[in-house]
């Protein structure tokens, strides 16, 4: 038999969106995105795994710093025709998500949405927005700089099924998605972080039984047959 | 507003029409929804006789201390799966109901086509590391039971001394062996839900899960036999009755609690075609509507004397016995309407008995005449069962005017308003997962330090996201709000995506002191799954019996009477 260190140091895993999305929510929570704007930081990150751009890694290294910069406002200017969004330094993937909204809705007015974005930090990863358009029915091209990129967006017909709704999440649906296998594990345990320590009084907030400190069970008898010592020592 | 009254308030009249979600989303009343045509279960049970699919068991290597493997393969017109299943030695160390646990008596995987030996060689490696083992890449499903010792040991013991387990003793549970784990598709590596073609036999949500399930059931049947035979060669075998009436046991909790948190459309659609089912049932008319009846009755009567037989105690639920004798007397109301002329020539005599009966009968025996009247319309019910995969998936809409999302806040959101949050009692609890085995865990707030929250405070989101949305122009647009308030972005893509969907959420407050979170297990368990006998535990757990009365591999090869549900306690 194999040992854990194994098989986990030997291959490329092919992960579910599934289990993607859970363990880079996680992270993301723990890192310090508010709790309403973890979803849609995750699918940044999902969908710049799924292309190929930073995905896996960048997340396991930017975590943090993404976390720090949530709270930060986004500036909205409006000259003229031009529209221009200021991201204050904040990760690509802190700002996709309200850049897509504020084209999709200038476009829905105009016909097309044109937006300039500055000072957004690893700007390339802005291209996640060309496969987050589909979502809304629309097309969306980015041309990114270091710091900066222009987002061009055109509203098209409103989706019908997830593969026109998101080709790429579509694509990764049904694919998985490849990742080092043990960038996937240090990521997997990162993302326990925002899980909460085991101890015997959070045993006490689950399960049919409860057993006091003093050995009392509290609840009536279950047919499964329990080690109590489970339940009165910590894991 | 009590459940009565608020059913005497919103219950239909005798037209039939679905529910108000005013009342069907109050979480007694979900809790009250009884198995169906529609449940995960008994779908998959009407596609398996329908389709004769067989099941065989293809190898046993298991010693007299179920040490070993076994390997069954089910055989569907179009497709196969395997089940190698990986049996260990009881022991009683580390051993609970709860996912915590760290002894389990068996082990298995349900793949996609034949298994070759390299897949059973990985899965028995992978299996046992749970959290961070991986599966085949044509696996659907890792599952894990235990044995329930008393009934288990009890109907070995009996066997191997030449003579049938003793039904009082093992009514007590009905089940030999009992799920601790069906992992949902696309975790440990395998296959996603939403890769599965709509052609796919498991197609349907939960089937992969349910047939694990089934399998389960067949496992223990044939390690009972195979303890027995070891014990004393002249062991007789299970009387096909009490085999059938053994069902698989079911451990659930607060998992499912969040599992609806995070599919709202699944249980809209699902409800939704429940409604749907029982409207197309009320409508029946003339000739289909007397033979309707009589069918009715019949149904009733198998339900009465299957709560009447019913052994297991319950906290806060109702007690078999009244719902059996309640059941006897909607029956005997059937009875009396299919013999008389004027009652029947009602436009829709099955909605007039429905609306006609007194409001002091307990919903879970309304919600079983309706389950059975369900029954009276198989073909709409099973066309409703395919229509139940969606996608989870939601998104802005950035364009929508402020005004417009307050509209949809008040109109489909108003029992979230009628909440006091205020109140100390409104934030008692928080909900979180532990390190350990990620088990679902809900404390009150003093008693946890420094945990995230994963629990939906739904009310809490919607009343905050009004506040906010109060302070801004009403001709502003959702994008531009979202820039300012990005907290709120995810609230509002759910209120947004799920825009117009009746039945998508359960009016609760799950963080409040009142809220008891079993009643929300309870509809998953027995409404979406068809687990009978659902004992509930200190208001959060649940042990129940998943084919409870289901047709063996033999009956279903042999394309068995439907109809096994609600089965009568064996006489010998």
């Amino acid at each position: 038999m194999l040992s854990d260190a194994t098989a986990r140091s030997s291959a490329t895993l092919q992960v579910a969106v599934r289990e993607m999305r859970l363990i880079f929510e996680r992270i993301l929570l723990a890192a310090g995105v508010p709790e309403g704007l973890v979803p849609a930081v995750r699918e940044c990150a999902v969908a710049s795994a799924a292309v190929g751009l930073g995905g896996f890694e960048m997340l396991c290294e930017e975590h943090e710093r993404i976390g720090a910069e949530s709270k930060r406002a986004l500036q909205l200017d409006q000259t003229g025709t031009t529209t221009t969004l200021d991201a204050q330094g904040q990760h690509a993937w802190l700002v996709a998500p309200a850049a897509l909204d504020i084209a999709v809705d200038i476009a829905a007015i105009a016909g097309a949405g044109h937006l300039e974005l500055r000072n957004v930090r690893c700007a390339r990863e802005l291209g996640v927005m060309e496969g987050l358009a589909h979502r809304h029915g629309a097309r969306a091209t980015v041309t990114a700089g270091t710091d900066h990129a222009t987002v061009s967006l055109t509203i098209h017909r409103p989706p019908q099924s997830l593969q026109t709704w998101d080709p790429v999440l579509h694509r990764a649906v049904h694919s998985g998605v490849a990742v080092d296998s043990d960038l996937w594990w240090e990521l997997h345990r990162m993302s326990a972080r925002a899980l909460a320590p085991d101890s015997v009084a959070s045993r006490r907030h689950a399960g049919p039984v409860i057993v006091t400190d003093e050995g009392r069970i509290i609840g009536r008898p279950v047919d499964d047959d329990t080690d109590f010592t489970l339940l009165r020592h910590p894991a | 507003m009590s459940l009565v009254s608020l059913q005497r308030r919103l219950q239909p009249g005798p037209a039939p029409a679905p529910r108000a979600p005013e009342l069907l989303m109050q979480p007694q009343q979900l809790a009250a929804l009884q198995p169906s045509r529609l449940s995960a279960s008994r779908a998959l049970m009407v596609r398996a006789i329908r389709e004769r699919w067989s099941i065989r068991r293809l190898q046993w290597s298991i010693d007299e201390k179920s040490r070993g493997t076994a390997l069954y393969r089910i055989e569907t017109p179009d497709r196969v799966f395997d089940f190698p299943v990986y049996s260990f030695e009881y022991r009683p160390e580390g051993r609970t109901g709860r996912i915590i646990g760290r002894a389990w008596d068996m082990m298995a995987a349900l793949i996609d086509g034949p298994a070759t030996p390299q897949d059973i060689a990985w899965t028995a490696q992978e299996l046992p590391k749970l959290y961070h083992g991986r599966a085949t890449a044509n696996t659907l499903v890792w599952c894990r039971s235990n044995r329930s010792s008393r009934a288990f040991d009890h109907t070995v013991e009996a066997l191997a001394q030449g003579r049938q387990p003793d039904i009082a003793e093992i009514g007590q549970v009905c089940y030999l062996m009992r799920n601790t784990g069906l992992d949902g598709n696309g975790t440990f590596g395998t296959i996603t839900y939403r890769a599965i073609a709509a052609d796919h036999p498991l197609a349907a949500p939960l089937a992969a899960q349910m047939l694990c399930a089934y399998m389960m059931r067949v496992f223990a049947m044939d390690l009972v036999h195979h303890l027995a035979r070891a014990k004393a060669p002249r062991a007789v075998e299970l009387d096909p009755r009490i085999a059938r009436y053994l069902g698989v046991g079911n451990g659930s909790a607060l998992g499912l609690v969040l599992f609806v948190n995070n599919h709202p459309r699944l249980v809209d659609r699902w409800l939704s075609a429940r409604e749907s089912a029982i409207v197309a049932a009320q409508s029946l008319q003339g000739q289909a509507a007397r033979q309707g009846m009589e069918r009715l009755a019949s149904l009733l009567a198998r339900a009465s004397r299957f709560r009447s037989q019913d052994r297991m105690l319950y906290e806060v639920f109702a007690p078999s016995d009244r719902i059996g004798r309640e059941l006897a007397d909607v029956e005997r109301r059937v009875r009396g309407l299919h013999s008389d002329p004027a009652a029947m020539s009602a436009t829709f005599p099955l909605a007039q008995l429905t609306h006609n009966l007194p409001a002091s009968v307990h919903p879970e025996t309304v919600e079983t005449l309706l389950s059975s009247m369900i029954e009276l319309v198989p073909t709409v019910a099973d066309d409703l069962g395919t229509t139940l995969a969606v996608d989870e998936e939601f998104t802005t809409q950035p364009s929508m005017r402020i005004a417009q999302l307050r509209e949809i806040l008040h109109t489909e959101y108003a029992w979230a308003f009628a909440m006091d949050l205020a109140h100390p009692s409104a934030r008692r609890y928080v909900w979180y997962k532990s390190q350990n085995a990620e088990e679902p865990r809900r404390g009150p707030v003093e008693e946890v330090d420094d945990v995230f929250n994963l629990g939906l405070d739904l009310p809490g989101l919607v009343q905050a996201l009004d506040r906010a949305l109060a302070g801004c122009g009403a001709k502003a647009s959702v994008a531009r709000f979202l820039l300012a308030h990005p907290q709120y972005r995810a609230i509002t893509a759910r209120v947004q995506s799920l825009r117009g969907l009746a039945y998508h959420s359960p009016h609760m407050n799950m963080m409040a002191d009142d809220f008891v979170p079993v009643h929300i297990v309870r509809m998953m368990n027995v409404a979406l799954h068809g687990i009978d006998k659902t004992r509930d535990f200190l208001g959060r757990n649940l042990r129940g019996v998943l084919y409870h009365g289901a047709p063996l591999p033999e009956d279903i090869a042999r394309g068995t009477d439907l109809d096994w549900f609600h089965p009568e306690e064996p006489a010998c």
